[in-house]
C-alpha cells in the first residue's frame, strides 16, 4: 500500500532532514557578541564619516615594482598592495584634496625581494623619504602638516623601523619623516620604539580565497589539543639558538616534543588548515617579529589562538577583545604549557570558541578582493574615522617646522 | 663585488624563513672570546658586519669566526655571562632584545592528571559539536551479536565491544550466545559498561559453514524478537562478531544480490506487534517460527523496493570480514 510505503521512506527522508539541517547550520554557529574598548564597532561602516585623497606617484613606487615581481601579492606583506587597490575604487575616496581628511601615498616598500622571495629592507627608508619629498614638492597638504593627516602602510616586519632584525630596527627607529603621520603597520610591542602611539595595527596578508577552498564541516570533532607548524630553530640565520622568537620557539620545542598532546612539527603537511581546523588551541609564537599570518588563520579556522609574544600589540586592538578569544602566555612561562592550558575550564574554553565563531571577528582579519564589509580594509577606515576629528596640534602654524630632514643614517638620505 | 656578496648571502641561507643575521656587538665578542679560550667549533659562520652608516648594502668588513654549540659548557655560560648586557626595546619594557636562554624544565615528561584533564576538555568540545552540527535527537543505537564460545571469541567480541563504547549515543547491545549463557562470555561484555542483553539460544554451534551460518540468522532472529518484547526503541544494526559467508541469494525481482546482515539497519518499531500503521511490507516475526533457512535479511521484508541506501556509503568500504578463526577442535590456554 502507498501510505506503508511513505511511513518507511519517510523514516529515511527525516534522517536526510537532519543532515541537510546540520549542513544548514554548519556555518551558522551559535556565537557570542563582544565589544573592544572602542565599543561594538566591527560592523561600523566607514562610508561617509571620513574621506581619503590617494596621491598619484610615478608607477617606479608601487605598479612597477610589482609588475617587476608579482609575488609581492602573496606573501604576508601584500596589504600594502590591495590597501591601494581597495583605495582607489572605495567610496570614502575623494578626487577633491581640499575636502580630504587623510592623505594616502601608495608606495610599495616590502616589494624589493631576494631570490627566495623575502622582502630586502636597505633601501625601504629611502624609498620613502623620496615619495614623501615628491608629494610634499609637488601638493601643499603634506607641508601643513608635516604629515599628520597622512596615512602609510608600513607592513614590514618591524614597521616604520624598515629593518627585520630586531636590533638593528630599534637602533634606527621610526624613520624621522614618518613621525608625525598614522602609520598603518603589522607590527605591535607595547614600549618598543618601532611603534608610536596612534598607530593602527593590522593583519598579516592572508589568502581569502585559498583559506576558504580548505574549509572542513563545523561538525568534524576538535581532536588535537594543541597544533603547531612552523620553525623552532633558525638555523640560517641565528645557529646557536636564543635570538630567533627570543628563545620562546625552542623552548616550545625542547619542552613537548614528545608531549602527545602537542601536534608541533617544522613539516608543513598540505592539511595544514584542515589540522588547525580540527585542533582546540593554535600556538601563535613570535618569529623574528611578533606577529605572524597563524594568528590570522587561527581566528579563521577557530583554532583558540595561544599568544605567546610579551607585549604584543594585537589587530584591530581597541575593536577586537583579544584577552577574551586567545590565551596569552608570557615567553618565560612557556615551559608551563600544559599547565596553563589543560588548567583552563571547558566553558572558559567554549566560550572563546563561540568568540572566535562570530563571523565579524573572521571578516575583520581578511583583505578580500573584492573588499566585502567589515573586511580588513574597512576596519583601517574605521580606525581612521575614529582619530577624527583632528586636534589643534596636526596643524602647523605658519613658520613652523618640527621634522627634521637630515635626520637618520647617512645612507638613507641617499637618492633613491 | 660588494652587493653581490651580500646577495650571496641571502642565496647560501639553508632555511626557507624569515630573515635574520647574527647580532652584531655581542655575538662577535663572545665568539672572539670563545676562539681565545679554545672551544671546539661544530660551524664556521661568515659575519658580515655592518656599520651604522653604510647600512645602504656596503660591506664594511669580512670577519669569519667559530660559534659554540647552542648547548654550551659551563665554562662557556660563564663566558657568556661576562659579555655585554643585551638592548632594552624602550626606556621601561621588560621585553629585552638579543640573545634569549631556551628555557627546559628540568622534568619534561607529562603529567598524567593534566593529560586526563586536556582528554577532559577534548571530550567535551566535542560533545557541544555534536549538540551543535550533529543529529539532534539521536536514536539509541540497538546492536545485535550472535556469538558462540570458542578459541577467538574474545578477539572478536573486544573488538566489537570496543567499536560500540566509541558511539556517542544511547547504545543496547543484545549478544545473543549459541547453547547457553556462559560466564566466559559474561565477564567480556561485563567490561563494556554498555546496557547490555546476554540470552542464550538453545541450539549449540555447529561445524560446518552453511549450518552455523543459518544457526547465526536463526539467533538474529531471536535478538528481534527481545527487541518486539521489550519494545526497544531505537535503530537496529547487527555487528557480528564471527565470519560468515556471504550470501548468494538471488531473488527474481531482487536488485540486492549481495545484502549481510551487518549491512542492514532497520527501525526498531518495525518489529513491534502492535504498531499503529505498521506497513504491509514488513513481514510479522511469527511467520518465522520454526523457519531454519533464513539467508538474507531481505527475508524480513515483502517488498524489497523499500529498502534505501543511506548516506553516501556507496562511495566508502564501510565493513569488513575479519576472517580469523581457529579450528574446531582447539582450545584456548587457561588464563
Amino acid at each position: 500500500m502507498g501510505v506503508s510505503k511513505l511511513g518507511f521512506l519517510g523514516l529515511l527522508f527525516a534522517d536526510f532532514l537532519f543532515a541537510v539541517g546540520a549542513v544548514e547550520l554548519g556555518r551558522n554557529q551559535p556565537t557570542e557578541r563582544i565589544s573592544g574598548s572602542a565599543g561594538d564597532v566591527l560592523e561600523d561602516d566607514p562610508v561617509g564619516r571620513l574621506k581619503v585623497f590617494v596621491y598619484e606617484l610615478p608607477s617606479k613606487y608601487n605598479k612597477k615594482i610589482l609588475q617587476k615581481d608579482p609575488r609581492c601579492l602573496n606573501h604576508m606583506f601584500a596589504a600594502e598592495i590591495f590597501m591601494h587597490r581597495f583605495l582607489l575604487s572605495s567610496p570614502v575616496r575623494t578626487l577633491n584634496p581640499e575636502e580630504a581628511d587623510w592623505f594616502y601615498t601608495p608606495v610599495y616598500t616590502t616589494c624589493d625581494l631576494t631570490p627566495n622571495g623575502l622582502p630586502l629592507p636597505f633601501k625601504s627608508p629611502r624609498m620613502m623619504r623620496s615619495a614623501i619629498q615628491l608629494i610634499s614638492s609637488n601638493w601643499p597638504y603634506w607641508n601643513r602638516t608635516e604629515g599628520a593627516d597622512h596615512f602609510f602602510v608600513v607592513p614590514h616586519d618591524f614597521g616604520a623601523c624598515f629593518h627585520y632584525q630586531e636590533e638593528k630596527a630599534i637602533e634606527r627607529g621610526i624613520l624621522t619623516l614618518l613621525r608625525r603621520a598614522t602609520l598603518v603597520q603589522t607590527f605591535g610591542q607595547r614600549n618598543h620604539v618601532c611603534l608610536k602611539e596612534g598607530s593602527i595595527t593590522i593583519p598579516p596578508y592572508a589568502p581569502p580565497q585559498k583559506m576558504h577552498t580548505h574549509l572542513i564541516p563545523d561538525k568534524t570533532p576538535r581532536s588535537i589539543f594543541v597544533y603547531f607548524r612552523g620553525l623552532f630553530y633558525d638555523v640560517g640565520n641565528d645557529p646557536e639558538g636564543g635570538y630567533y622568537a627570543r628563545g620562546a620557539r625552542a623552548a616550545v620545542w625542547e619542552n613537548f616534543k614528545d608531549n602527545l598532546l602537542f601536534d608541533i612539527s617544522t613539516e608543513h603537511p598540505t592539511t595544514y588548515y584542515e589540522d588547525m581546523q580540527r585542533a582546540v588551541f593554535c600556538l601563535c609564537p613570535l618569529g623574528w617579529a611578533p606577529w605572524s599570518p597563524r594568528l590570522v588563520e587561527a581566528v579563521i579556522f577557530g583554532c583558540i589562538p595561544v599568544i605567546i609574544a610579551d607585549d604584543i600589540v594585537l589587530p584591530f586592538a581597541d575593536a577586537i577583545p583579544w584577552e577574551e578569544i586567545g590565551v596569552f602566555v608570557d615567553e618565560e612561562d612557556v615551559p608551563k604549557l600544559d599547565t596553563i592550558l589543560t588548567s583552563i575550564p571547558p566553558e572558559v574554553i567554549l566560550r572563546k570558541q563561540r568568540l572566535l565563531a562570530n563571523p565579524s571577528m573572521k571578516q575583520a582579519m581578511l583583505f578580500p578582493q573584492p573588499a566585502q564589509p567589515g573586511d580588513a580594509f574597512h576596519q583601517v577606515l574605521n580606525g581612521l574615522a575614529r582619530k577624527l576629528p583632528h586636534d589643534n596640534t596636526v596643524f602647523l602654524k605658519p613658520g613652523e617646522k618640527i621634522l627634521n630632514w637630515t635626520a637618520g643614517p647617512v645612507g638613507d638620505l641617499k637618492p633613491w | 663585488m660588494k652587493l653581490s656578496a651580500l646577495q650571496q648571502s641571502y642565496l647560501n641561507r639553508r632555511s626557507n624563513s624569515f630573515r635574520g643575521s647574527l647580532p652584531l656587538d655581542s655575538s662577535a665578542a663572545c665568539c672572539i672570546v670563545s676562539v681565545v679560550i679554545g672551544f671546539r667549533f661544530s660551524r664556521l659562520v661568515f659575519l658580515f658586519l655592518f656599520s651604522a652608516a653604510s647600512l645602504g648594502g656596503e660591506i664594511s668588513a669580512l670577519l669569519v669566526v667559530h660559534s659554540a654549540l647552542a648547548t654550551a659548557s659551563p665554562i662557556a655560560k660563564s663566558v657568556s655571562a661576562a659579555c655585554p648586557p643585551a638592548n632594552r626595546t624602550a626606556a621601561g619594557s621588560r621585553v629585552v632584545v638579543g640573545r634569549h636562554g631556551i628555557r627546559v624544565r628540568p622534568w619534561p615528561h607529562p603529567n598524567p592528571e593534566e593529560v586526563m584533564r586536556a582528554h577532559r576538555i577534548i571530550e567535551r568540545i566535542q560533545r557541544e559539536q555534536r549538540m551543535l552540527f550533529g543529529v539532534k535527537k539521536p536514536k539509541m543505537v540497538i546492536a545485535v551479536t550472535p556469538t558462540q564460545v570458542r578459541t577467538f571469541q574474545k578477539l572478536h567480541l573486544s573488538s566489537v565491544m570496543h567499536s560500540l563504547m566509541l558511539v556517542p549515543y544511547d547504545v543496547v547491545w543484545i549478544v545473543v550466545e549459541a547453547g547457553r549463557v556462559t560466564n566466559e562470555t559474561a565477564s567480556i561484555i561485563a567490561k563494556s559498561g554498555l546496557r547490555t542483553i546476554h540470552v542464550g539460544f538453545n541450539h549449540r554451534m555447529t561445524i560446518s559453514w552453511s549450518d552455523r551460518h543459518k544457526l547465526e540468522a536463526m539467533m538474529r532472529l531471536h535478538a528481534l524478537r527481545i527487541v518486539r518484547k521489550e519494545r526497544l526503541d531505537g535503530i537496529v544494526i547487527f555487528a557480528d562478531d564471527s565470519n560468515m559467508h556471504r550470501c548468494s541469494f538471488c531473488w527474481n525481482s531482487c536488485s540486492f544480490r549481495k545484502l549481510e546482515w551487518a549491512g542492514f539497519v532497520l527501525n526498531s518499531k518495525l518489529l513491534w506487534k502492535d504498531l499503529d500503521d505498521k506497513p504491509e511490507w514488513i513481514k510479522d516475526l511469527e511467520v518465522f517460527d520454526g523457519v531454519d533457512d533464513i539467508e538474507s535479511p531481505l527475508y524480513l521484508l515483502g517488498d524489497t523496493s523499500v529498502v534505501e541506501p543511506l548516506g553516501s556509503c556507496g562511495r566508502q568500504v564501510l565493513l569488513w570480514w575479519l576472517r580469523v578463526e581457529a579450528r574446531t577442535d582447539s582450545k584456548f590456554p587457561a588464563q
